[in-house]
């Protein structure tokens, strides 16, 4: 078993625009340890958001390969990936991603419905998300009914419900401003401490990536250490 | 086994919440499998009525009576009779026979020669009512027999249903299938965002189908069945007087549902296999561009090679999706509006019939004459426009009774149209011509040679039968017979040919109330008056009332005389002839009752209100369809201006504007207009006369002018798409002058 729960070795993902290639990623590398809290910065369109999703298995890249926990994913298919994701990773979107249909607390559930997960396997530690997210008082709210910050806890609770391995948010302070982006942040550190996670954030807030352990830039498609 | 169940309970809920919380798309598909249900039944209780009402339908209330077969004079065909809703009998002359040996027994293949209207009917006819007049019915192979004597058996030849179900279930199929496409094509877009969260958080293929297939039918149990039934019963509701029944219209559903399962979930599993071959994040991607017009890639695919060169005809792709509100909500207007116009237009012309009469005088028939002669006569003198029976108390019956027909041990008899007031009989016209009347039946008895005692006849329930050539041919009733009297018991006796609405309906539901009565043959009389006449019975006053348990009252004639006619000339003639034929008492009543006619302006002036309501209110969103339309365009138009567009271009673009629009209104309206039109004429002449029954005036059905229909049409669009681009410009010109006044200022 390799020492990195990590790894992504020359990725390439580039677009057809008309007539153009565009190179989102060219031929980036990243090697996250077990536990570590890496933040990707960069320009806009440097290509950050693509390389994150293609880490997290949301995306599928054109070439270079993504191995986490020891896991080739691009030797999955689609509905191995899909299991794959559902059970060893977890993602937090810049615009949260919250069903609107359903409540705070029935959105943290979406991932146990999917991976078809007994109830009592996860109803000890969505107790505690909940009671350490703040979100006691907003589980049988809808979306709409939220603030920005309040979804974002959403959202990170249902990221962390499947209790994964690895979790990967993208701009997760994007949308907020700096008491919520500061206390989202403050929620991302005390949980990677209580359930020692990976972390791979890609964010524009250099708050954030100061408290990250490692911080990577990455420039017209490349990943340079910082 | 538990955590099955577990697992199965929590998907379920997980569907049912996530559907349950999307009420509109509920009220959607509600509203769609409603409209379709509903528009199903009709066409198959119209299809039903129109080839065979193979399913036993409305008719089997009794309103049909197979009432006459038997050989023609010329034993050349059969002859087969039977009494419609609308009154008379109609008979059919066979077109004609095979005969053949079945088990000893002649038997006759007989094709009846029926015209589209009788047809509808006319096995239902047999069906139900052959066993009560003949004893026997029976269907085997394609055929429907009906044995008719001991001698003689009747096989109808019917149309094969097998092709007919099959056609309908593919109909059915069909229809389904395509609305399910157009919904899921539509709701799948709609869904691509939660489908990219499902994938995110590791729904594989099978668990994707599964929540898919659990939401479709948390969706279909609540909104399918629902809008079956409603649709049935609205059906249902709406053609009392095809050859629907409720029961048809759920048995309808129920060959519909396996379709509509079928078409779900093979549309689901093809959504699920779709999505699950798409990235999540494309799928996520879809929810922050759901508020674009369209998405740049989407439009890119078509225009990308013309790009720039016809960029005034392509930007119009990008708005299809406002286009097509645009014309839907036009469509609804305009539907509403020839609704509205077609309703009004009915009432109207029920409002100009009711009142285009003068005075109305009353004929009381105090001296027992034939009515119908009364009438006709009435009817011939100039100034008269209308003469109608009238009852003087609401409780008033007549009776009238006809033929005919016997098995073997009883012999069974109905007789048409007698008054009881009348001293003798008033059969229809076919009858009539074999009629003899009271007095010479009653002298028969006395004067000629009789076969069996005569000396046991005592009246009432006895009776005697001439030998004529129809006793001889078909009923052969010998002394002993039990010969059963079908008395009917009706206020009209017979269904005016103008009648419509309630009127037609409650003539038809009073029509076929009757009673029956035994009576035995206690002689047949050899030497009848004319050898050739056909079958006659007639009826004591005592025996109607001890049958009925009415007393037969006198009948009054309703006589209204044309607004121009001139009423002293006309009233003299009235006069004369009741002193000639010594008819009864002339009584002026006064001018047209005015309570019809207010009534009928009441409803026009409802409906009309009601009609421009709907208009009012599918104004707002078609006001609001062109607004936001516009809108963007406008958007694009002053972002071309400021980007150094030249004239042209923005009148390119509003060129195209008017034709694309114009089409795309036409393609959707067109089809709905003419589905108002007919719609509103089922409204008035079904649905009305069904829920307001009492006061209901008579409704004629109306349908729109053709060419009005085009003018307004052509007229409403081109208005409004030109009041659209001069909204248009106006708004480019107001965009144009603040970013001018922003650039200015910044």
């Amino acid at each position: 078993m390799s020492e990195y729960i990590l790894e992504a070795v020359d990725v390439i993902k580039h677009y057809k625009q008309y007539d153009q290639v565009v190179y989102a990623c060219n031929r980036a590398k990243l090697k996250v340890r077990d536990g570590e809290f890496v933040a990707i910065v960069g320009a806009s369109g440097s290509g950050k958001s693509t390389f994150l999703h293609i880490c997290a298995g949301l995306m599928r890249p054109n070439d270079g390969k993504v191995i986490v926990r020891g896991t080739d994913l691009s030797k999955l298919n689609a509905d191995a990936l899909a299991r794959f994701r559902g059970n060893n990773i977890g993602i937090v979107f810049q615009n949260h991603n919250l069903i609107p249909q359903l409540t705070a607390l029935e959105n943290i559930l979406v991932p146990t419905v999917m991976c078809g997960r007994e109830d009592h396997t996860y109803e000890e530690h969505l107790k505690k998300l909940v009671s350490s997210l703040g979100l006691k008082d907003r589980l049988h709210h809808l979306p709409s009914e939220l603030s920005g910050g309040q979804q974002q806890r959403v959202a990170l609770a249902r990221a962390l419900i499947n209790r994964p391995q690895v979790l990967f948010a993208d701009e997760p302070t994007g949308n907020l401003d700096r008491q919520n982006s500061e206390e989202v942040l403050r929620l991302f550190t005390e949980t990677k401490k209580l359930l020692g996670q990976t972390l791979v954030v890609v964010t524009h807030d250099m708050t954030v990536a100061d408290s990250a352990d490692r911080v990577v830039e990455m420039r017209d498609g490349v990943l340079y250490e910082l | 086994m538990e955590r099955i169940l577990s697992a199965v309970k929590r998907n379920i809920s997980f569907a049912a919440n996530r559907v349950f919380r999307g009420a509109r798309e509920f009220a959607c598909f509600f509203a769609a499998l409603f409209i379709i249900q509903t528009a199903l039944c009709l066409v198959a209780f119209s299809y039903d009525s129109t080839l065979v009402s193979r399913s036993g339908g409305r008719t089997e209330d009794k309103e049909w009576h197979l009432c006459y077969v038997g050989l023609n004079s010329s034993q050349k065909s059969f002859l087969v009779g039977y009494r419609p809703p609308r009154g008379g009998m109609d008979v059919f002359d066979t077109a004609f026979y095979d005969k053949r040996t079945v088990d000893g027994e002649e038997v006759y293949d007989i094709y009846l020669r029926f015209t589209e209207r009788d047809l509808i009917h006319a096995r239902e006819v047999l069906a139900s009512n052959a066993e009560r007049y003949l004893g026997a019915f029976g269907e085997q192979g394609g055929y429907v027999s009906v044995r008719y004597s001991p001698e003689y058996r009747l096989y109808v030849k019917w149309k094969e249903t097998a092709p007919v179900a099959v056609g309908g279930f593919a109909a059915a199929f069909g229809v389904s299938l395509l609305f399910l496409a157009i919904l899921y094509g539509i709701r799948t877009r709609q869904e691509r965002f939660v489908f990219g969260v499902y994938i995110s958080w590791g729904a594989d293929t099978r668990r994707l189908a599964l929540s898919s297939g659990l939401e479709l039918a948390v969706c279909a149990a609540v909104t399918y069945l629902p809008a079956a039934v409603c649709g049935a019963l609205l059906a249902y509701y709406c053609s009392s007087l095809a050859g629907g029944t409720f029961y048809l219209a759920l048995r309808l559903a129920l060959l519909v549902l396996p379709c509509v399962c079928l078409a779900s979930f093979g549309a689901a599993y093809l959504r699920t296999r779709a999505m699950s071959l798409v990235q999540p994040t494309e799928l996520l991607a879809a929810k922050e561009s759901a508020d674009l017009a369209s998405s740049p890639r989407r439009s890119s695919l078509g225009v990308r090679n013309a790009f720039p060169k016809n960029y005034e005809l392509l930007s119009l792709w990008r708005f299809r999706k406002f286009i097509l509100s645009t014309g839907v909500s036009f469509a609804l207007c305009a539907a509403a509006f020839f609704f509205a116009v077609t309703c009004a237009g009915a009432l109207e012309k029920s409002r100009d019939y009711m009142s285009e009469y003068g005075s109305e005088y009353v004929l009381v028939l105090e001296n027992g004459e034939d009515h119908e002669i009364a009438v006709k006569g009435l009817k011939d003198i100039k100034g008269v426009a209308h003469v109608s029976e009238t009852v003087p108390e609401q409780d008033a019956r007549y009776y009238s009774h006809l033929i005919s027909m016997e098995s073997s041990s009883v012999k069974k008899v109905g007789i048409a149209a007698a008054n009881p007031y009348l001293d003798g009989h008033s059969l229809t016209d076919y009858f009539r011509l074999c009629a003899c009347d009271a007095a010479t039946a009653a002298s028969l008895a006395d004067i000629y040679t009789v076969e069996g005692d005569i000396t046991t006849f005592s009246g009432g329930y006895d009776v005697i039968v001439g030998e004529t050539a129809e006793n001889d041919r078909a009923f052969r009733f010998r002394p002993g017979d039990k010969l059963t009297l079908w008395i009917y018991v009706n206020s009209r006796g017979t269904v005016e040919e103008g009648s419509t609405g309630v009127y037609k309906i409650s003539q038809m539901a009073e029509q076929y109330i009757y009673k029956t009565v035994e009576l035995n043959v206690v002689a047949v009389v050899k030497d009848a008056p004319s050898p050739n006449a056909g079958f006659a019975l007639y009826v004591s006053d005592e025996l109607f009332s001890q049958v009925t348990g009415e007393i037969p009252v006198h009948n009054s004639l309703s006589i209204s005389l044309a607004e121009n006619a001139e009423e002293l000339n006309t009233v003299q003639n009235i006069r004369l002839l009741n002193d000639a034929w010594d008819l009864g008492t002339l009584e002026y009543v006064g001018e047209q009752t005015q309570n019809a006619e207010n009534s009928a302006e009441g409803w026009a002036e409802m409906l009309i209100c009601a009609g421009f309501t709907l208009i009012a209110i599918s104004l707002l969103p078609l006001a609001y369809s062109l607004a936001l339309f516009y809108r963007k365009r406008a958007g694009e138009m002053s972002v071309l201006r400021a980007m150094f567009a030249p004239n042209s271009s923005i009148v390119k673009m509003h060129i195209w504007d008017i034709p694309v629009f114009f089409g795309v209104c036409a393609a959707v309206t067109l089809p709905l207009c003419f589905a108002s039109v007919w719609g509103a004429s089922v409204f008035c002449d079904r649905v009305l006369p069904n829920i307001f029954f009492a006061d209901m005036p008579i409704i004629s059905q109306s349908k729109a002018d053709p060419m009005l229909f085009v003018i307004i049409f052509v007229a409403a669009l081109l208005c409004i798409s030109l009041a659209c681009s001069v909204m248009c410009l106006i708004a480019v010109r107001e965009e144009k002058t603040e970013r001018n006044k922003k650039l200015y200022t910044e």
